[in-house]
């Protein structure tokens, strides 16, 4: 990170200050005032952002924004337009803009009035919310150019935006500033990443702090990617209430405890069933004598039964319907199915607790020590005598127990009502991540189409997207989609078998593939060349101009077994074979096992990806074991001789 | 101007005839409803996620506000979690047109009773989704698979709103598709239907109910003419890959609206034909006519980008140049405004038809031959040359005549040279806007793409443990605009391809690749790259794919069974060349044979692989060509078409093997 930080400069502020928000009005925007050697790596240069938050009370904070930006080129353009949200807790008070050009004339102005208005139906996957858009672009080509803006916003939601000092590696810094102003009594708490020290100044009059930071000259840099550890690359700073009011409820952020606490009394007594689906619970599990078979038992009715619509209007989008509700209409939210999931638990009295989570596999880990509101999921937790069972209460797909890469592996929090505790989601194991796969192939030359068969066996997040799309396909499409995914030229699949078995939780798809295959060998007048196309290389491409400085974030574990058979007929003898090998790196290893035995040939290929941080040196082993990987899958020679 | 703003001058004197047609909805049948909600599987495909059991709409004008009201229904069968999204229903509407009596039920079966649950008038919920565009939405409850889920509503226009098509297929197979109109006699229209299974006149409507494909018809002279459609059994349309737009292909009836009368009863032409349509195009107060104008303020322009001096084609590429390169392309604009061309010259930005149109305007005013041309592109449905649908027109190029020859113009694709289109504007009938306008036929025949590419091994001169490879490509002009797009994208694309290309083909580790490339930004010439390397020979045998080069990473054509017609973008000329100057001490132990393949004697698809091995000069030599002459391959021959582009493949996988021998 050293050669990230010495890319800016920080400005102390004097220690008496005052902070008012730069009256920009007489800034000069032409594109000759950039400080010298910004423009390096950029294609937009920020000329100035300033963000004040004005804490207002515990319901209310004033959130304004005033920043320039100039745009370089065609790339920069993603950085000029207005993309502004409002909703029901988010009223817009203010916009304005203004459109430079290249010398610092003005060329257009834009209000409020001129953004367009949008839904976030048309973007979103939820179906009903109150969030829109205020969208404006000056549509402005000759660059550069540069666009000005002032928006002032009103929220009355306890979300408070991060300060990043640079949206991407792309724009440069001339100034930033993040400023906040909050009453004393209201404990607003911040924390700093990767933000050098003695940036902050602090101070305080009339009973209210005034907190305020401030970077200038940070460069553009290029682009590194699978190089974030955690969640920041550049120096940002969040800021999480203490006390807190959403609309009638108080609250209180300052510790994982108080903040469950508030969160399960918002949701209070909203989990009561209606009495006929009571009985209904009671006699769907009266067959089943442990807790786990009665709680598969609910999950198999609910995902038979209940569907995934999001309805998140206003307080809806924090507060779940209720689970009568949800009986009625057969749908909810990931809040309203966790929350009658729970509630039809309690009702044969499991008790559980709905868990907060960040989804996604590119998610937000949480700080432990800084509480705050990072969550966009629910998940629901079910302790039991032999192990917790964690629960997808959204999917009609995944197994009981199962979260799949979507949550799995990570910090969420338990809402109780005495207020819950942070706790870890399981996490999949390369042993139980795993791909294992048997192609034989027997070989006969008097054959133009060649009989192959596929034994694949997918545990844990490498099922992920098999199972799905089994369980969601017809037959005759699930044919066409597996014998397709080996990328043979031509393929009539003959036999298609496939389940799934459970071990720990933890799923895996089995399948085997008899199918027919043109264009598997390539004659000449003397041999045979075996091709080896289906060889998929799971690595990430990391692809990136000039040399590697950050370090290599690998997030996910697997293993992936290959192993082909090629069975010959008398007449037909090897001529040569791949080199047996094993390269062995921190980050990943992979070697091939080359026999052949009699009228055999196995092939067994190994690869093993470690998670982890790695330094940038390992770059290029990475590039080398990356391309040893894509090399297998057209230059792995197997060569044979017609006898 | 919209056909809907003429009709809006229209007198139309009919009476209400408030008309549904007599086929039977589905939910009004109970022991059908029940039948259906027991049922998992249909024959019409086993392996449909859901069938659409019942789709209707019924056109009906009203008499006393001569404005238009459509009722629309729908019934689905769910049979598979992944079609539960179709329980989910959102309506775009503009602000011309009401939505009412939204109805919708969910059935299941539930212990073998059939139990009906109704969506609230409050959980349908109308937004503004975008400026004019309001949305109503809503999600049926208690649906899973097996349910059946039933809505019906009223739209109310506000405008004058006539019917424009109906389509039978859709995604889903569908058991029952009706589709009615009452439309007033003053309006001459033509039903025009594409259907798999011919259709029936029946004489009496109650015939419908039983029939697979049929349509009735009745007139009510001086007032109105009531006709509705019904098919059954309708299977799913299913894109395919190398065709044109689906809406060429799906079962469907789309009305053509020939004339309507005016007051006195005379009958003015709309849509009648092409020259009708031209005819508004071409009229004074268009957006299109700014082309034709005088544009006294283009002359400076003019003296400014030409040369008197100059022939006239040089002249006109130069106009060319100018509006193309200095004209900047914003989406989003508008077709057309009013003082557009002065606008765009000012500010030197344009729409794609501004652009285009600004480019024939300074055409004419330089004094050449030179008209707009009307067309729909490719992802569009094709014009239809004896049923004018305007509708479909979705952009326009120019077209230029000089010295007897035609050039057709795009400005608006920073990368595409004079005289050339983008493959998307190749898309059959189009139309010349002039006086008197003029069909053409802007037809993928006319378009061939190409290359050659010719890899040169030969040894190194200092170290005989060396080769040097040299690759040159020369692009003909589609693919030098297909490579500027793309290098536009990345510039470091081409640099990344040769590398990719050198990793999976070479048996030999390579030294940094040197890359150049000529014409980058000299737009008009055709694309050369180069890239020299050095190779290192290492094994005493080599087995070696010597085509560097693939025509194809895969196979195109990979269904096992094809319906629709097969239409490629353009011709294709792919030519290879592999020299390969063997180093000292290195024999060549096998090669390929030459091969020769085509499709059909007049030989649609060639494929010519020619390998030839001279012992005395140990120098191989590979010329690889692949033609596709025709860009409509026959259905018929599907099989035989995947065969040869797997054997395209198949040849540029094979191997030579190179063999040290004792000196």
């Amino acid at each position: 990170m050293n050669s990230i930080r010495t890319t800016f400069r920080i400005i102390i502020l004097s220690v008496c200050f005052q902070i008012v928000l730069t009256a920009n009005d007489t800034y000069n925007y032409a594109v000759s005032g950039i400080p010298e050697g910004l423009s390096e790596n950029a294609n937009a240069i920020m000329r100035y952002y300033e963000r004040e938050i004005e804490i207002i009370n515990s319901s209310a904070y004033l959130h304004k924004e005033r920043y320039a930006i100039t745009i370089l080129n065609g790339k920069g353009k993603l950085y000029d337009r207005l993309y502004e949200v409002y909703g029901e807790l988010i009223k817009i008070k203010k916009i304005s803009g203004v459109l430079y050009d290249s010398t610092g004339k003005v060329i257009k102005k834009m209000k409020l009035k001129d953004a367009t208005d949008v839904s976030s139906y048309i973007s979103s996957a939820v179906f009903h919310d109150d969030i829109r858009f205020k969208m404006y672009d000056f549509n402005c080509l000759q660059y550069p150019y540069t666009v000005a803006f002032d928006i002032e916003t009103e929220y009355t939601t306890f979300l408070m935006p991060d300060w990043i000092v640079q949206p991407g590696n792309d724009i440069a810094i001339e100034k930033t500033t993040f400023t906040v102003k909050c009453p004393k009594e209201l404990s607003l708490r911040y924390r700093e990443y990767l933000m050098p020290g003695g940036t902050l100044l602090h101070s305080e009059a009339d009973n209210r702090i005034v907190w305020q930071w401030q970077i200038v000259e940070y460069k553009a840099s290029k682009y590194q990617p699978y190089s974030i550890i955690g969640n920041y690359s550049v120096p940002a700073v969040a800021i999480a209430p203490g006390f807190f009011q959403l609309k009638q409820f108080k609250g209180d952020m300052s510790s994982w405890k108080s903040f469950s606490s508030f969160l399960y009394e918002m949701n209070a007594e909203r989990d009561q069933l209606p009495s006929e689906h009571k009985t209904f619970i009671h006699k769907l599990t009266e067959g089943f004598v442990t807790d786990q078979e009665k709680i598969n038992a609910i999950y198999e009715y609910m995902q038979q039964n209940l569907r995934y619509v999001a309805i998140e209007y206003g307080i809806s989008g924090w507060q779940t319907y209720d689970a009568a509700s949800v009986v009625k209409t057969g749908y909810g939210d990931c809040k309203g199915l966790t929350n009658y999931m729970k509630a039809a638990l309690n009702e044969i009295g499991i008790s559980s607790y709905a868990a907060l989570v960040n989804a996604g596999e590119d998610y937000y880990k949480l700080d432990e020590s800084f509480p705050s509101n990072r969550f966009n999921h629910v998940i629901l937790c079910i302790p039991t005598d032999e192990d917790t069972i964690w629960v997808e209460c959204t999917s009609q797909y995944l197994s009981l127990g199962y979260l799949s890469a979507f949550t799995q592996d990570r910090n969420v929090l338990l809402i109780k009502k005495e207020g819950g505790e942070l706790c870890r989601t399981p996490k999949y194991y390369k042993q139980n991540n795993a791909t294992h796969r048997k192609i034989q192939i027997t070989y006969d030359p008097a054959q133009e189409d060649q009989f192959l068969r596929i034994q694949g066996s997918y545990s844990g997040m490498a099922s992920d997207n098999i199972i799905q799309f089994v369980r969601s396909s017809s037959e005759k499409d699930i044919r066409e989609q597996r014998s397709e995914k080996y990328g043979f030229q031509s393929a009539a699949v003959s036999e298609y078998k496939q389940n799934i078995q459970f071990s720990q939780f933890i799923p895996t798809f089995h399948e085997t593939i008899s199918l027919k295959v043109k264009g598997l060998f390539n004659n000449t007048q003397r041999r045979v060349f075996v091709n080896t196309t289906w060889y998929s290389n799971p690595m990430n491409k990391i692809e990136q101009e000039g040399k590697r400085t950050a370090p290599i974030v690998i997030e996910k574990q697997m293993l992936m077994v290959d192993t082909i058979q090629i069975d010959l007929p008398r007449e037909i003898a090897i001529e040569s074979l791949p080199t047996s090998f094993k390269d062995t790196f921190p980050f990943a290893s992979v070697s091939l096992d080359v026999k052949s035995l009699n009228d055999k040939i196995i092939i067994i290929r190994i690869f093993e990806q470690e998670e982890g941080v790695y330094d940038a040196n390992e770059f290029e082993n990475y590039q080398k074991i990356y391309t040893t990987m894509e090399k297998m899958n057209s230059k792995m020679k197997i060569v044979l001789n017609r006898i | 101007m919209h056909f809907r703003n003429i009709l809006l001058f229209c007198c139309l004197l009919i009476n209400s005839h408030i008309v549904f047609s007599q086929v039977q909805s589905i939910v009004s049948n109970e022991k059908l409803l029940k039948q259906y909600l027991e049922q998992s599987v249909f024959e019409i495909d086993s392996s449909a996620i859901a069938i659409v059991l019942y789709d209707r709409c019924d056109f009906d004008f009203n008499n006393q506000t001569l404005l238009a009201k459509s009722y629309h229904e729908r019934t689905i069968k769910i049979l598979n979690k992944s079609a539960l999204d179709l329980a989910t229903v959102s309506i775009p509407l503009t602000q011309l047109v009401n939505i009412r009596k939204i109805k919708a039920f969910t059935y299941n079966n539930e212990n073998g009773q059939m139990v009906q649950q109704k969506i609230e008038k409050e959980d349908v919920i109308g937004e503004k989704l975008i400026d004019e565009i309001e949305i109503y939405k809503f999600t049926f409850p208690q649906v899973k698979e097996g349910s059946i889920i039933h809505y019906s509503y009223v739209i109310e226009y506000s405008d004058m709103e006539i019917p424009s098509e109906w389509y039978y297929q859709s995604d889903y197979p569908c058991l029952n598709s009706i589709y009615s109109i009452n439309i007033p006699e003053v309006i001459k229209y033509t039903a025009v239907e594409r259907s798999s299974v011919s259709t029936t006149i029946v004489k009496k409507e109650k015939e419908l109910e039983a029939c697979e494909s049929c349509s009735y018809k009745v007139e009510f002279p001086g007032r109105y003419v009531y006709q509705v459609w019904a098919r059954k059994n309708i299977p799913a349309f299913k894109n395919e890959p190398y065709s044109y737009a689906s809406n060429n292909y799906k079962d469907r009836i789309k009305f053509h609206y020939k004339a309507f009368a005016d007051d006195n009863g005379k009958y003015i032409p709309i849509n009648d034909n092409w020259a009708s349509v031209n005819k508004r195009y071409y009229a004074p107060d268009t957006d299109y006519r700014q082309a034709y104008n005088s544009n006294s303020f283009l002359k400076k322009t003019i003296e400014d980008v030409t040369d008197k001096q100059l022939p006239d084609l040089d002249n006109a590429k130069a106009i060319f140049k100018f509006v193309r390169d200095s004209i900047q392309l914003r989406t989003g604009y508008k077709k057309s405004s009013a003082n557009q061309l002065k606008y765009i010259l000012e500010h030197r930005e344009a729409g794609y038809y501004g652009t285009n149109i600004l480019l024939t305007a300074l055409l004419r005013k330089a004094g050449f031959n030179s008209y707009l041309v009307l067309l729909a592109t490719k992802e569009n449905e094709m014009l239809n040359a004896v049923y004018p649908d305007p509708g479909n027109i979705n952009y326009v190029v120019s077209l230029l005549k000089m010295d007897g020859k035609e050039y057709f113009l795009d400005a608006t694709d920073k990368f595409m040279p004079f005289g050339r289109l983008p493959y998307e504007c190749y898309n059959g009938f189009s139309w010349v806007l002039n006086e008197t306008g003029v069909e053409i036929n802007l037809a993928p025949e006319n378009v061939q793409s190409g290359f050659v590419g010719i890899y040169s091994l030969y040894p190194d001169s200092e170290d005989s443990a060396k080769l040097q490879l040299k690759a040159e490509y020369m692009a003909d002009d589609y693919m030098s605009v297909t490579l500027r797009q793309r290098m536009n994208e990345d510039s470091m694309y081409l640099k990344k391809y040769y590398q990719k290309l050198l990793d999976a083909n070479a048996e030999f580790s390579y030294d940094d690749i040197s890359l150049s490339i000529d014409n980058l930004m000299d737009i008009d010439k055709n694309l050369k790259i180069q890239v020299l390397t050095t190779m290192n020979l290492s094994d005493d045998i080599i087995y070696m794919n010597p085509y560097f080069h693939k025509f194809f990473e895969s196979n195109p054509f990979k269904d096992a069974e094809r319906s629709l017609p097969i239409i490629m973008d353009h011709k294709y000329n792919y030519n290879y060349v592999f020299n390969f100057k063997l180093p000292k001490g290195y024999i060549l132990d096998e090669y390929p044979e030459s091969a020769i393949y085509q499709l059909s004697d007049e030989k649609i698809i060639e494929l010519t692989n020619l390998v030839n091995y001279d012992q005395n000069l140990n120098e191989l030599n590979i010329r690889c060509k692949f033609k596709l002459n025709s860009i409509e391959l026959p259905i018929d021959e599907y099989e035989a078409i995947k065969a040869i582009f797997a054997q395209v493949i198949e040849e540029q996988n094979k191997n030579v093997v190179i063999k040290r021998v004792k000196n």
